[in-house]
């Protein structure tokens, strides 16, 4: 009889191994050690200027890192720190104990949509308003240039108070040729600040200030501001976007039947063994 | 009696881990990232092409000639396709060598670091070739 069980043992010996679940009281999350094939943005490599900047044109499609650089988030209010010791990210917490939103489908919802899967945005300018368009999911965001004001009081009690909104309400300005600069109030308190799961409060106001550097570069400096739930405003990222050669996006989505028999296949039986 | 279950459990003593939320879309919280379960001969049953992570379903022969039933998970389609996969990389009735970081907590689920197929083709999860690194997809 053949035994064809074998064990081998390789230590490696040198390095210092750190236990993942020292990060789950952290407020900031250290740099990940994943892989992956690269994404667009990578593939694209030095695209170059492509000529000068268009003035005040943003159109097209760009394409970004598929989750972006963040700098570390300020010390949180109680309320805050309340907030982020509630959320279970995927990172941290089996799949199927996790409640992130993103896991049932929810929409990223604003800013957290252009913080992490940020692979592909694309922009239209159009009499009164720009369209933002975010290839995950495929949905858009509506930015004024009417010269209307954000509007005030959102989620009050009073009848005329504005709902909440996912993507919030937005309102946007050319400061110059090449720099429009975005102001967004009003995001629903259920979506996440980002993939870390830092909250953010329906008084959060955020700037987004996007600069056309030439033809093919976009840059854009995001600014949040949160008194309830950070004891400062604070810039969370510093992207770049490249434009896309071919114009377009591959599609994606979150499917909810999809999501519901990754969760029925992997999901439960990782977090909870009973798959044998 | 032949025992067609060859598991190989290696190590990976040393080697830093991360879990960062910030990048993870479906974290790897579940695996142990410290080893690696190599199940050899194993038969594929299902091949889900589909978001959020590809899925591979596969019995294995365990010591008793039974079949063990396992599902591993590999990057969104667009992730992997980017690796050379496909929908139709994978068959019902292939038969393959699976390398996978096994569930943390016994059942027969893990995240796949690689596939080698009949032909010595390999289907990678991730370009990286150091064991212990899995895919932020």
């Amino acid at each position: 009889m053949r035994n064809l069980l074998k064990g081998s043992i390789v230590c490696l010996a040198g390095a210092l191994l750190i236990s993942s679940n020292s990060f789950a009281q952290s407020q900031n999350s250290p740099k990940p050690n994943y892989g992956g094939p690269e994404d667009l943005y990578q593939k694209l490599g030095d695209v170059g200027e492509g000529g000068a900047a268009p003035r005040r044109e943003l159109t097209g499609f760009w394409a970004g890192m598929v989750a972006q650089k963040l700098n570390e988030v300020p010390a949180m209010t109680p309320w805050g720190l309340e907030q982020f010791h509630e959320h279970k990210t995927n990172g941290e917490y089996p799949v199927a104990e996790s409640n992130d939103p993103q896991k049932s489908c929810d929409p990223l919802g604003f800013p957290r949509s252009m913080l992490f899967m940020t692979r592909g945005i694309a922009f239209t300018q159009m009499p009164g308003k720009v369209i933002e368009m975010f290839q995950f999911n495929r949905v858009w965001r509506e930015i004024w240039t009417d010269g209307r004001e954000l509007p005030k009081n959102v989620g009050g009690n009073s009848t005329d108070s504005p709902d909440p909104r996912w993507y919030g309400y937005s309102v946007g300005h050319w400061e110059g040729d090449y720099t429009f600069v975005v102001n967004t109030v009003g995001s629903d308190e259920r979506t996440w600040l980002d993939n870390a799961g830092h909250p953010h409060s329906l008084g959060l106001h955020v700037e987004e200030r996007f600069t056309r550097v030439s033809h093919n570069l976009l840059e854009v400096t995001i600014t949040i501001d949160d008194p309830k739930a950070y004891t400062k405003p604070f810039v969370i990222t510093k992207a770049s976007f490249k434009w896309i050669p071919q114009q377009d996006f591959e599609e994606q989505f979150c499917v909810p039947s999809e999501e519901e028999e990754y969760q029925k296949l992997i999901g439960e039986p990782a977090a909870h063994g009973k798959n044998k | 009696m032949k025992n067609n279950l060859v598991t190989s459990l290696v190590l990976l003593g040393g080697v830093l881990t991360f879990c960062c939320p910030s990048f993870a879309h479906h974290g790897s919280a579940s695996y142990k990232t410290d080893k690696v379960v190599i199940l050899k001969k194993a038969t594929v049953t299902k091949f889900v092409w589909a978001n959020p992570h590809t899925m591979l379903l596969f019995d294995v022969k365990d010591d008793k000639g039974n079949d063990s039933h396992w599902v591993g998970e590999a990057g969104s389609p667009s992730a992997v396709h980017a690796l050379g996969w496909n929908k139709k990389s994978l068959q019902p009735g292939d038969v393959i060598t699976v390398y996978l970081y096994p569930s943390k907590f016994g059942s027969n689920v893990g995240r796949i670091d690689r596939i080698v197929l009949a032909d010595s083709t390999t289907l990678k999860d991730s370009p990286r070739t150091d064991l212990g690194v899995l895919s932020r997809y």
